[in-house]
């Protein structure tokens, strides 16, 4: 049995391939350092982990987070680092992030977005001695507004993929509906 | 099966997830000291990099696109203009030209009365900066220079206003330049009207860096240009730096702040000059 989730069906491999694939061309897009970008890759990792915990684990999180390293030319493992905490956050709160409204789920994930990015810049400031600016509160807001946006899209294309020959209420919240 | 020993594959799940954290936490602590301390790191970025250059060049290249159409569609007034006013600073500049030119005579003869090694044209290669690398805490770009053109960690990179920063990091096809914004970077520069030395060091979330470290006692102003002094060796005498736009008086026993901004702008597409050191005689 598949875990319980809100999602409609469960992704295919594929899917949830394509959708990672995605979120990484997107920051490896050339985004200058004069604006806060939101970290695509993290918040789609994040999605997956909190509605399906037991699909995507850390390695590929942790993997990932190494090509972000390399683009984005700073210390090798602080994006591992962040992804690894970000999908064991996510993994720890899958079971409550789903039953909260848009505020009470941004709320959360804007902790756990800062959570994550304070840790990279303590370790940068240890080793570096950069000390970051507002850019540590505003990222993860917008990477928490971002992620709504992100999961009901991705909601959205599955339930479309769904909607074909069964009855849907609302999202159904029911589970993962079994023929 | 159903009497085996073994739970069931569903109750299977592998480490506990707080083990894995754990590992995940451990593995990335190791590589930051590992490419922090030691070059082991090292392939491992360089082997990345070139698997991601081809995939970032295709990304770069919509925008190179269109950044080469808005160039072709200037109106022809735009351009009439731009000629005029080319052709007007050839004019001041071929004053300035001769007389660099005389300066250069009479210098070079000076130095060989001094039995001062000539100061050869320096080697150097011309790169484009291909994009900004994003990174809030860092200022930092990327030019289409890297190993192939015998760039080297180190290198100073210039353009036709002044000193852009330093080479902090070559991949076989790229480089990665720190500006002098960078809050890591620090340059030796003297101020001409002031007569002092100092260093460069960049602000890192803004544009522009301050200088530390001057003369209590100096008598800096606003608008004053800053040159390298080329006390590190590395950069050539003299190049500009940047402006003073802010001073501000400091506190008993303490130095002055002194902020300014770069003279050489660096945008995209634009062309930088990389001084190869490694191709310098010592």
């Amino acid at each position: 049995m598949r875990p319980q989730t809100i999602i409609g069906r469960a992704p295919t491999r594929r899917f949830i391939l394509i959708s990672l694939a995605l979120g990484l061309l997107f920051n490896l897009m050339p985004w200058g350092p004069e604006w806060p970008i939101p970290d695509l890759l993290a918040i789609i990792l994040v999605f997956w982990n909190i509605f399906l915990p037991s699909r995507i684990g850390l390695a590929p999180a942790w993997l990932m987070g190494l090509v972000m390293d390399v683009h984005q030319g700073v210390l090798l493992g602080q994006h591992a680092l962040a992804y690894s905490l970000l999908s064991y956050g996510a993994i720890t709160l899958h079971r409550r992030i789903p039953d909260f409204t848009i505020w009470g789920q941004m709320a959360h994930l804007y902790l756990l977005f800062l959570l994550a990015l304070s840790s990279v810049y303590l370790i940068r400031w240890f080793v570096e001695g950069v000390v970051p600016g507002q850019v540590l509160l505003i990222q993860p807001a917008l990477e928490a507004v971002t992620w709504v946006i992100v999961s009901r899209l991705i909601q959205g294309l599955l339930q479309r993929k769904t909607r074909p020959g069964r009855m849907r209420t609302k999202a159904g919240a029911t589970g993962s509906p079994q023929a | 099966m159903a009497l085996s020993q073994s739970p069931p594959p569903f109750f299977r799940q592998g480490l506990s997830a707080r083990i894995k954290l754990f590992i995940a936490l451990a593995a990335a602590a190791l590589l930051m000291q590992l490419d922090s301390e030691v070059n082991i790191a090292k392939p491992l970025r360089q082997g990345l990099s070139v698997v991601l250059y081809p995939i970032v060049e295709s990304l770069l290249v919509p925008r190179d696109f269109a950044l080469w159409l808005t160039d072709r569609l200037k109106t022809v007034a735009e351009l009439a203009d731009e000629v005029d006013r080319m052709r007007e600073e050839q004019l001041r500049n071929a004053a300035t030209l001769l007389l660099a030119d005389q300066v250069q005579t009479e210098n070079r003869n000076l130095r060989e009365l001094m039995e001062i090694r000539q100061q050869n044209s320096l080697p150097s290669v011309v790169a484009k900066v291909r994009s900004g690398l994003q990174d809030s805490l860092s200022r930092k770009v990327l030019i289409d220079k890297g190993l192939e053109h015998q760039v080297s960690i180190g290198d100073p990179v210039i353009n036709s206003q002044g000193v852009v920063g330093q080479v902090s990091r070559v991949f076989p096809l790229t480089s990665e330049v720190r500006l002098l914004s960078d809050e890591q970077l620090m340059v030796p520069v003297f101020l001409p009207s002031a007569g002092i030395r100092g260093i460069s060091q960049g602000l890192g979330q803004q544009d522009g860096f301050q200088i530390r470290f001057v003369n209590l006692a100096a008598k800096i102003k606003e608008g004053d240009l800053i040159v390298t002094s080329g006390l590190d060796g590395l950069y050539p005498v003299g190049l500009a730096v940047g402006e003073v736009s802010l001073v501000v008086g400091a506190p008993q026993g303490q130095f002055p702040t002194v902020i300014a901004k770069p003279l050489a702008s660096v945008g995209r597409q634009k062309d930088v000059l990389v001084i190869r050191r490694g191709a310098q005689t010592p």
